[in-house]
């Protein structure tokens, strides 16, 4: 650091407000370095929740530093907002010194250059005499664009030798001696009164690709440049790794050859550079024109007396045989240098620049036939070597960039005080956790995000920075991933046997008798005993919580409800390696592809870090492998499919008086309602409140119950039954929703064909009321009873449609938690493969289990005693988990869907239109959505 | 047992010392020792309550307020800072002070009929008449029973189509069922009866307590100076129990706020937000979506209401006592 007393090396306006903060960085640096582009692109890429990214973005735009204003494509739903840098924000000055040209350009903050000017210069003189040609220059350039506007705010410099970045000197740099440790950025930075930064060529030529060339894309890339001399930049992540001391990328002093004892200027034998650089192929081309080898270049000789790689480059270009042989042999000693750089990084890309690289394609060839030949196939699979892309441009774009950089992250001096507590807080939590391999995931986000910059520059490597940025303390902001105590990586091969395994399930919503009835068979085909607690459905939820919040649950595995899978992606056990691992499966049918593939995906495949979206090939077979391609996840089994179905009074719809009142006042036959229409003509026909006996039942009760309900009459209208889609759009106010509303509360305000208290029914009291035997028709999530004063039979129809049928689905899944070790996982897992198997779910449907296997609903369709207990049950529920409609992928679900249950409740117990309910509704939920970080809208 | 010998030497010491008369100068300094080994003892003695009720309220006091400021990430994703964005978000998006109004409406209306209620119950079963032993006894009932289940049982009762309430209105000739709980005030009548059954007996004991352990000397004085029943009541009965009814309208305040059980189980809150209370709210976000740090910031400004209340109430009362005694 130089001791000048100058302004903070920090952009002016990032000093103020919580833009210094970690969480501000982080949303700044994924804006500008172009990682994401929206609100929610950020939040997945951060890890930061929504909210905080929400505010720290608004913060940004009212600093001035980034632009909201323009709107990305929809992908259904609003429209997001771009998120870009405001270029006019602030103005740089790029200088790129080569060995005799100079530019310089004068740049906006999104790295846009705008004003630009080139000179020759001859770098081999006393600095002072360089510099003030360069100072003269660049006084040119800021005199041409002073009517920009804004300020420049940093000057970013490559110079063609080694540099001490940290210090800003150039360190015994071979083609400008005289610059030896002369103090560069404090000249610059006097002078101009703004921070400076300088480093040697070939890294600003590679920030330039990284940024805005062909590295663009590459986590690691590799910048090589083939000049005078040759050297090499590698990226890491968008930035620049220099290594510890800053040298980081010499590749033009590795030793390629035993044979050929050419010094170098470096002074050692063998060196890349003295082989394959400029100069080396300047000589060999005098060499073979003194030879007489080649006619263009003796006349090249002739005229000028001495020769450039350019020129051997041009020549080649132009066919000459001599000049191909040189350049290949060069491409070729490259080549063997980058083979060996390409298996110790295993880069995606390296791009080729400089003047030597000018000679076109068939260069570039031979160094790809070196790496390609030489390196692993691993490592080359899927890797690119291109000539690089700016061209001549990467060095005024990467000095851009350079000081761009340089401006956006923190103050060396708030650097110092940030790292201490970084390492400070990791002290803490690695004596609190203990192992922290787990979540490295997190740790590595914040790693990447917050710090990466600031931590490549001092030459960390991102592991490093893993560990150390695990746990950051940031300003007033406090964002740690939580380390999970214990949690362990999946066994490959199975360990002894555990006395017993403990399960928490529910009770009566997803038939706790069933699992009861088959662990006898699951002692003996896997001789484990598993403990099975069963508990009400509120109470299920609130232990299942509390357990997985903790680091060491008290149960091995969980009956999780689909509602509540998106909260908790993080710490259930990914099953995936279990799936496909055949030790782990031995002696149960596993087979995935029997699942049905609708209720599975629906079920236990997510995203884990954007828990809301839905599976994309939600039709394919089940193909675990496929799943993790997608960038999915299978968080469990599916043991109990729900859907809404219809039950009637077959004794009523098949009794002969009533079919012919029917007839007699309807003109056709009494038949089971398909269409809603038909219904509600039912419905009305066996209403007769006098002799207690209503239509159906509905359960409009504030709660999930009238949610589902609503939810079924939207997706049967014709409306979006998830009734909140994949991009936050709120359906509950759309045309068909409103329709299908009006047409619910019609059935209970207008046409009276529920029992009384409908508004305050919920499932339970639906069921109580049908097999009272109150009402001829009912939708609930399961087989229905008649008491045993009620003298009737029950048949099974799908809930009826306006345009289609889409009853409401949802089924309970198997999970393990991650926390558990390895061997109790393993287990865990082959205990929940076998309860979900289709064996397993064939011996439980006679006890209503409600299958998730083709083959158990095909079980089911030829058992006799399936059929003699509950009718055509089975058939209805795969139709209709067939033709179902999940629900909607949003973490805090009965936060977010208490709106509508409050809504639904509403419209059905006033006594106006519904309308407004339904506009409060959607307005309430998305003010729910916004609150918890999502950016919901109305739809 | 070291305090207890000290105590055990001491004794014979100081009535030796008495026993000369000249024990003044010398007990003095010993006097201020056993003061503060007292003090000490003091501490000693109430130190086990106070561990409890450190770990157990305060702690998890201050950790409720602390995690107010907090998006609590349970599971795998964090915490975050947010400042006063839940306390925001409280008014904001979950309805904090329409649901607040409710449950202060519902406290005031419940346990004003309970105290009206109770002091009638209670004084009419003062009267030292056979059976009255017998009915308050029985008046343990109904606050013995766990309100989920009192709960359940009046949702039963109140159904439209099987209950026996609206069996027993039918038989005194209503046509039309009542849907108890699908209209605001009928839901609230519903609750506020439910509330009212259960507790009333509560507050007729403390008062029937009360009652007895008052001075009959004044009541009968006045009746010799011949103040009428009603006379004797007002000016002299109620004044006298003005402490224990500010101690249960005190309890019944507090209890009343923290109402729940009944309010889940007969209403959920509907129909639509009809009966929708802090509580429920709370337990929405807490319970069920472990929403921790939303829920606390909404917890707290209970608190604060309650903090704020209890004081106030006891304030009230004790004026009307004080202005009570001055009149008499």
């Amino acid at each position: 650091m130089s001791p000048t007393g100058r302004v903070s090396k920090r952009h002016p306006l990032l000093s103020q407000a919580a833009a210094g903060t970690a969480s501000g960085q982080a949303v700044l640096d994924a804006i500008r370095l172009g990682r994401a582009r929206t609100r929610r692109e950020i939040a997945v890429h951060t890890g930061l929740s929504a909210s905080i990214v929400a505010r720290r973005v608004d913060e940004l735009i009212s600093l001035g530093l980034v632009d909201d204003s323009e709107h990305t494509l929809s992908t259904g739903g609003r429209a997001p907002r771009r998120l870009r840098i405001r270029g006019e924000s602030g103005g740089i000055l790029a200088v790129d010194v080569g060995v005799s040209g100079l530019k310089v350009a004068r740049s906006d903050m999104a790295g846009r250059i705008l004003h630009q000017r080139e000179a020759s210069l001859d770098i081999d003189v006393e600095p002072e005499e360089a510099l003030a040609h360069i100072v003269s220059l660049m006084d040119e350039v800021v005199g041409a664009t002073a009517e920009a506007g804004s300020d420049i705010l940093g000057i970013g410099m490559g110079l063609p030798g080694p540099v001490a970045f940290d210090e800003g000197v150039a360190v015994a740099p071979p083609l400008m001696p005289a610059w030896d440790g002369y103090p560069v950025r404090s000249y610059l930075e006097d002078r101009y009164g703004v921070p400076a930064w300088i480093d040697n060529d070939v890294n600003v030529m590679a920030l330039g690709e990284v940024r805005a060339g062909g590295l663009k894309e590459c986590r690691v890339g590799i910048a090589v440049k083939v000049g005078t001399g040759i050297g090499a930049g590698v990226t890491v992540d968008g930035t620049i790794l220099r290594g510890a001391e800053g040298c980081a990328g010499d590749v033009g002093h590795i030793q390629v050859s035993e044979g050929e004892n050419e010094r170098c200027r470096c002074g050692k034998l063998g060196c890349l550079e003295a082989l394959a650089g400029g100069a080396a192929i300047g000589r060999a081309a005098v060499q073979a024109a003194e030879r007489g080898e080649s006619a263009m270049l003796e006349e090249l000789l002739a005229s000028r007396g001495v020769l450039s790689a350019e020129d051997v480059a041009r020549c080649a270009q132009r066919g000459d045989a001599a000049c191909m042989h040189i350049l290949d042999h060069a491409a070729e000693l490259i080549g063997s240098m980058l083979a060996t750089v390409v298996n110790t990084l295993n880069p995606a890309k390296v791009v080729i620049g400089g003047g030597v690289a000018q000679a076109g394609d068939f260069f570039i060839a031979g160094i790809r036939r070196q790496v390609y030949g030489r390196s692993l196939p691993l490592a080359t699979r899927s890797l690119r070597i291109d000539p690089c892309e700016l061209a001549g441009q990467s060095g005024v774009i990467g000095a851009t960039w350079l000081a761009i950089d340089g401006i956006y992250t923190k103050d060396p001096s708030a650097r110092a005080s940030e790292r201490r507590k970084i390492l400070a807080s990791s002290a803490r939590s690695q004596a609190k956790g203990g192992n922290m391999h787990e979540d490295q995931q997190g740790g590595l986000q914040s790693g990447g995000n917050s710090q990466g910059t600031e931590l490549s520059r001092r030459g960390f490597l991102k592991g490093a920075a893993a560990l150390s940025a695990g746990a950051v303390v940031g300003g007033k902001m406090m964002s740690y991933p939580r380390l999970r105590v214990g949690a362990s990586r999946p066994a490959a091969t199975l360990g002894p046997k555990p006395t017993s395994l403990s399960m928490l399930y529910a009770g009566n919503q997803s038939d706790g008798a069933a699992i009861a009835a088959v662990l006898p068979m699951l002692k003996h085909d896997l001789g484990v005993d598993v403990v099975v607690t069963n508990l009400a459905y509120d109470a299920l939820q609130q232990k299942t919580f509390a357990q997985l919040a903790t680091s060491s649950p008290a149960y091995d595995i969980f009956v999780c409800d689909t509602p509540w899978t998106p909260t908790l992606t993080h710490v259930l056990e990914p099953l995936t390696p279990y799936l496909t691992n055949s030790s782990l499966n031995k002696g149960i049918s596993i087979d995935v592809g029997d699942f049905i593939p609708k209720v599975f995906y629906d079920t236990t495949v997510y995203n884990v870090n954007q828990p809301s979206k839905h599976y994309p090939h939600a039709g394919a077979m089940v193909d675990p492998k496929a799943i993790v391609k997608n960038g999915f996840e299978i968080l469990g089994l599916p043991i109990q499919a729900n859907a809404l179905t219809m039950a009637y009074r077959k004794d009523l719809f098949e009794s002969a008086t009533e079919k012919a009142k029917f007839k007699a006042k309807y003109g056709r036959e009494l038949a089971v309602p398909v269409t809603w229409d038909e219904f509600l003509q039912v419905a009305q026909f066996f209403t007769r409140p006098s002799s207690k006996l209503y239509g159906t039942t509905l359960m409009a009760g504030v709660g999930d119950w009238d949610i589902d309900d609503f939810k079924t009459f939207v997706g049967s209208f014709g409306g979006d039954g998830h009734l909140i889609n994949d991009q936050f759009g709120v359906t509950v106010s759309t045309p068909e929703a409103m329709a299908a509303l009006q047409f619910y509360v019609d059935l209970i305000r207008k046409y009276r064909v529920t029992p009384p208290g409908a508004t305050s029914a919920s499932w339970d009291t639906a069921g109580s009321l049908f097999s009272s035997g109150q009402t001829a028709m009912t939708m609930n999530y399961s087989p229905q009873s008649l008491s045993s004063n009620v003298s009737g039979s029950i048949g099974y129809a799908m809930v009826p449609k306006k345009v289609t049928n889409a009853p409401h689905f949802g089924t309970w899944q198997l999970s393990i938690p991650m926390a558990k070790d390895s061997n109790t996982k393993a287990w865990a897992y082959r205990v929940i493969a076998w309860l979900t198997s289709g064996k397993a779910q064939t011996a439980m449907l006679t006890q209503e289990l409600h299958p998730t296997r083709n083959s158990a609903f095909a079980a089911a369709h030829k058992s006799a005693a399936v059929t003699k207990s509950f009718g055509n049950f089975y058939p209805i529920l795969q139709q209709s988990l067939a033709s179902g409609v999940g629900r909607a992928r949003v973490k805090d679900y009965s936060q977010v869907t208490q709106p509508i249950a409050v809504g639904v409740n509403n419209a059905a117990s006033g006594s106006g239109s519904p309308k407004p309910d339904m506009v409060k509704t959607a307005s309430g939920v998305v003010k729910v959505l916004n609150s918890l970080g999502y950016h919901g809208s109305v739809a | 047992m070291s305090v207890a010998n000290e105590v055990e030497l001491r004794l014979p010491a100081r009535a030796f010392g008495r026993g000369r008369g000249g024990g003044a100068t010398s007990c003095a300094p010993r006097h201020r020792a056993r003061l503060g080994s007292d003090s000490r003892m003091a501490w000693l003695l109430v130190a086990p309550t106070l561990a409890v009720l450190v770990a157990m309220t305060i702690a998890a006091g201050v950790y409720v307020f602390w995690v107010s400021f907090y998006r609590i990430g349970s599971f795998g994703t964090g915490n975050q800072a947010v400042g006063w964005l839940n306390y925001r978000d409280a008014f904001s998006t979950y309805d904090f002070l329409p649901d607040l109004l409710r449950t202060v409406g519902y406290v005031a209306v419940s346990v004003g009929i309970e105290l009206v209620a109770g002091i009638a119950l209670g004084v009419s079963l003062a009267r030292r008449v056979r059976g009255n032993r017998l009915a308050a006894a029985l008046l343990i009932v109904p606050f013995a029973t766990t309100p989920a289940v009192s709960a359940l049982v009046f949702r039963s009762l109140l159904d439209p189509n099987y209950g026996w309430i609206d069996y027993y209105l039918r038989s005194f000739g209503l046509h039309q069922p009542i849907q108890w709980l699908s209209h605001p005030t009928t839901a609230w009548i519903s609750l506020i009866g439910l509330d009212v059954w259960e507790w009333t007996p509560f507050v007729a004991l403390v008062v029937l307590s009360g009652l007895q352990s008052l001075r009959t000397d004044v009541v009968e004085a006045a009746r010799v100076d011949g103040a009428s029943a009603l006379q004797r009541f007002r000016y002299i009965t109620l004044p006298m129990l003005t402490p224990f009814l500010a101690i249960a309208a005190v309890l019944r305040v507090i209890q009343s706020f923290k109402t729940f059980d009944i309010f889940l189980i007969l209403t959920n809150g509907g129909p639509g937000t009809g009966t929708e209370t802090v509580n429920l709210q709370i337990y929405r976000l807490v319970m069920q979506d472990f929403s921790i740090g939303q829920g606390a910031a909404i917890a707290v400004m209970l608190l604060v209401v309650l903090l704020l209340l209890t004081p106030l109430l006891l304030k009230t009362i004790g004026h009307y006592a004080e202005h009570e005694r001055g009149v008499s």
